[in-house]
């Protein structure tokens, strides 16, 4: 018994010694917490609403169906006509939006990605990091600290004001970390209204993400509701096997 | 009444049983088969890998429903099954975690063996059939991993199968043959579907089965590593042997139960295993013009995935990797330790054993890291250490002071 605890122990302990390293590995500029919630059904209602009215013009969501956001919000067929399709497709269609290969070369000089997994191709606090890097560079020019030149424009500039870069070193290299307000605040006043904004904009950046959550694979919750279900049933029956188990070793001897 | 139907019953079985050898396999292989009694926590690694086979075989049947092979539709076609069909994403999930499970399982049950000595005579053909079936399991493994279609899938085959070319003389010409193209295309998408799902699980259960057999000719070994056939009692039968059924089976039963729950809380909470069972770019489809960063396989093959990148020479690397699997097949040969089980030998074997568990471990953690400075020299010292457990067995096996066997299992 003690052998087999010491090489789990060797396993487990390996498993996280490499799980930590490759979670700090890659990019070395540290994400942010989105502390987005699934089960915030209001968030949900909100992100969907905001990625039709910013985003969805020229993201696509190629694999979401407008029949999934219906089940998962609680909206009928008439709500989500009215709030989303407004006309353009059937309830069963997937999400209408984003630009045509052509029109977004024209106009980004790159194609734009579907987010229906960006989500699971990156991970949500990488998009809530993501919302939240735009600063305003020694140039004068927008620029996104974790996406160096991203071709995407702020849409959220209005919700937060001006911003500059926080420089932090990380392995000996100079890196940003995140943004202040820029100009800085004068007042106490003024401080206390810049944090409330910014609370505002943590909250709209993450009802995006949560939406994006979501829309990446829309039976997670039901995954998780039938998980506990499957255990508690495989416990129950163990609890049974090991009784059988042991009635049926009594007579072998040691 | 019930004496009626027991006489129905015994009256059909005996009328199969002239026409089938019903009742002889089912004494041979499970109520009259004699195991050791004292089989352990390492024991029951074997059926788990049989329970994984078959959670593999029915989840792929159930997959090959709704997945359309077809490069440019195979990645749609996971989504749809992910979305839109019923109980698709539980069906698709159950067969990814597999997957990482069956190597899991089968890491262990290997592990094992390399403890108790169970690949020492008589189980040579026993050990080399199992060698063959976690070789085929690769095979099986790799393609599967590029059905999906993303860019993993599509860059890992990339850089495994261009590994061939690096054959001398008809390299170039055996990778094209390999692929069906000049790249990984809809070709090498469609032939590597129908190794999948046909050709290779069709070997796979033709092995196991004959492992199987193998297994019930020559007997189980035990933690202790003596055979339990060199002592019967006056009716010929092993004193330290008990039925496999009802014994092991109920054992079993309860042991495959308790590894449902650790199955389960995989494939319903964290399918993904941060990243390790389904690696995030493969949520992105596969770009022929865009190589991934930083392209590294799933945990299971990271060990020898550190192996090839650890030789400068892409030929001498490929050389290098495909031995550090085949030499499993030698281990028969290059053990000369006196006793089987690693409970009666000496310090050397003991701290072998536990420097090439580390080892391994150590390399499949360096096979996902970028192939940069210390990782590529920490990769080579690990590569030889690897080497060394092996070449060097026939002198520390021999030299090593064995310990005395008892002549009863404990």
């Amino acid at each position: 018994m003690k052998k087999i605890s010491f090489l789990f122990a060797t396993f487990v302990c390996a498993f996280f010694v490499v799980n930590n390293v490759s979670a700090a590995g890659g990019s070395s500029i540290p994400l942010l917490e989105s502390y987005n919630n699934l089960k915030d059904t209001a968030s949900i209602q909100r992100g969907v609403t905001l990625f039709a009215n910013r985003c969805a013009s020229c993201h696509s969501l190629k694999y979401l169906r407008y029949s999934s956001i219906a089940d998962r919000l609680g909206w009928d067929e008439k709500t989500i006509d009215e709030k989303l399709i407004r006309g353009r497709a059937k309830f069963h269609d997937t999400f209408v939006g984003g630009l045509s290969k052509k029109d977004a070369l024209a106009t980004y000089g790159t194609e734009v990605p579907d987010l229906s997994l960006a989500a699971k191709y990156r991970s949500p606090n990488y998009l809530y990091t993501y919302l939240k890097a735009y600063y305003t560079n020694e140039k004068g020019k927008t620029d996104n600290y974790l996406f160096p030149g991203t071709a995407m424009p702020n849409m959220l500039a209005g919700e937060l004001g001006g911003r500059a870069p926080i420089y932090k070193e990380v392995n000996g290299k100079k890196v940003i970390v995140g943004t202040k307000p820029s100009p800085a605040p004068k007042t106490q006043a003024e401080k206390l209204l810049l944090e409330e904004k910014e609370a505002k904009f943590n909250q709209i950046a993450r009802d995006i993400v949560n939406f994006l959550e979501f829309a990446s694979e829309p039976n997670k919750l039901e995954r998780y509701d039938l998980g506990v279900k499957v255990i508690l049933f495989l416990l129950f029956l163990l609890i049974i096997l090991a009784f059988l188990k042991k009635d049926y070793w009594q007579d072998i001897k040691k | 009444m019930s004496d009626v139907k027991n006489q129905e019953l015994n009256s059909f079985v005996a009328w199969v049983d002239k026409r089938f050898p019903l009742l002889s396999t089912w004494q041979q292989h499970l109520s009259e088969y004699m195991a050791p009694k004292n089989f352990n926590f390492w024991y029951y690694f074997g059926s788990f890998a049989m329970l994984v086979l078959v959670i593999q075989l029915v989840s792929g049947v159930w997959l090959t429903m709704s997945y359309k092979p077809g490069s440019a539709i195979a990645f749609d076609s996971i989504q749809y099954i992910m979305r839109d069909v019923e109980w698709g994403w539980m069906i698709r999930y159950m067969h990814s975690t597999g997957a990482s499970f069956f190597f899991l399982v089968v890491y262990l049950h290997m592990l094992r063996g390399l403890m108790y000595g169970s690949y020492r005579a008589p189980r040579e053909l026993l050990w080399i059939l199992g060698c063959t079936i976690y070789l085929v399991m690769m095979a099986e493994a790799f393609m599967g991993y590029l059905l999906p279609w993303g860019q993993m899938s599509f860059w890992g085959a990339q850089v495994i199968i261009s590994l061939f070319s690096a054959v001398p003389l008809v390299g170039e010409e055996l990778a094209v043959w390999i692929r069906g193209d000049f790249v990984i295309s809809d070709a090498t998408l469609n032939r590597f579907f129908a190794l999948h799902v046909v050709a290779l699980p069709l070997a796979l259960v033709a092995l196991v089965y004959v492992h199987i057999v193998a297994l019930h000719k020559v007997g189980s070994n035990n933690p202790d590593g003596i055979e339990i056939k060199e002592n019967k009692d006056a009716d010929g039968k092993p004193v330290d042997g008990i039925p496999f059924h009802p014994y092991y089976t109920v054992k079993d039963l309860m042991g495959a139960t308790a590894f449902l729950i650790v199955f389960c809380a995989v494939m319903f909470f964290a399918p993904e295993m941060f990243g390790y069972f389904l690696e995030k770019p493969n949520f992105e489809p596969a770009n022929p013009l865009k190589t991934p960063e930083h392209i590294a396989p799933v945990w299971y093959f990271t060990p020898y995935y550190a192996m090839l990148r650890a030789v400068p020479d892409k030929l001498l690397g490929a050389i290098i990797m495909f031995a550090a699997i085949l030499i499993f097949y030698f281990l028969p040969w290059l053990n000369r330790s006196k006793n089987k089980s690693i409970r009666y030998m000496g310090w050397m074997s003991k701290l072998s054993l536990a420097v090439f568990i580390i080892t391994f471990i150590i390399l499949g953690w360096l096979g996902t890291q970028p192939a940069s400075g210390g990782y590529v020299l920490a990769a080579q010292i690990f590569t030889a250490i690897y080497f060394l457990y092996f070449l060097l067995m026939p002198w520390y096996s021999k030299w090593d002071k064995a310990k005395e066997l008892p002549t009863r299992l404990t």
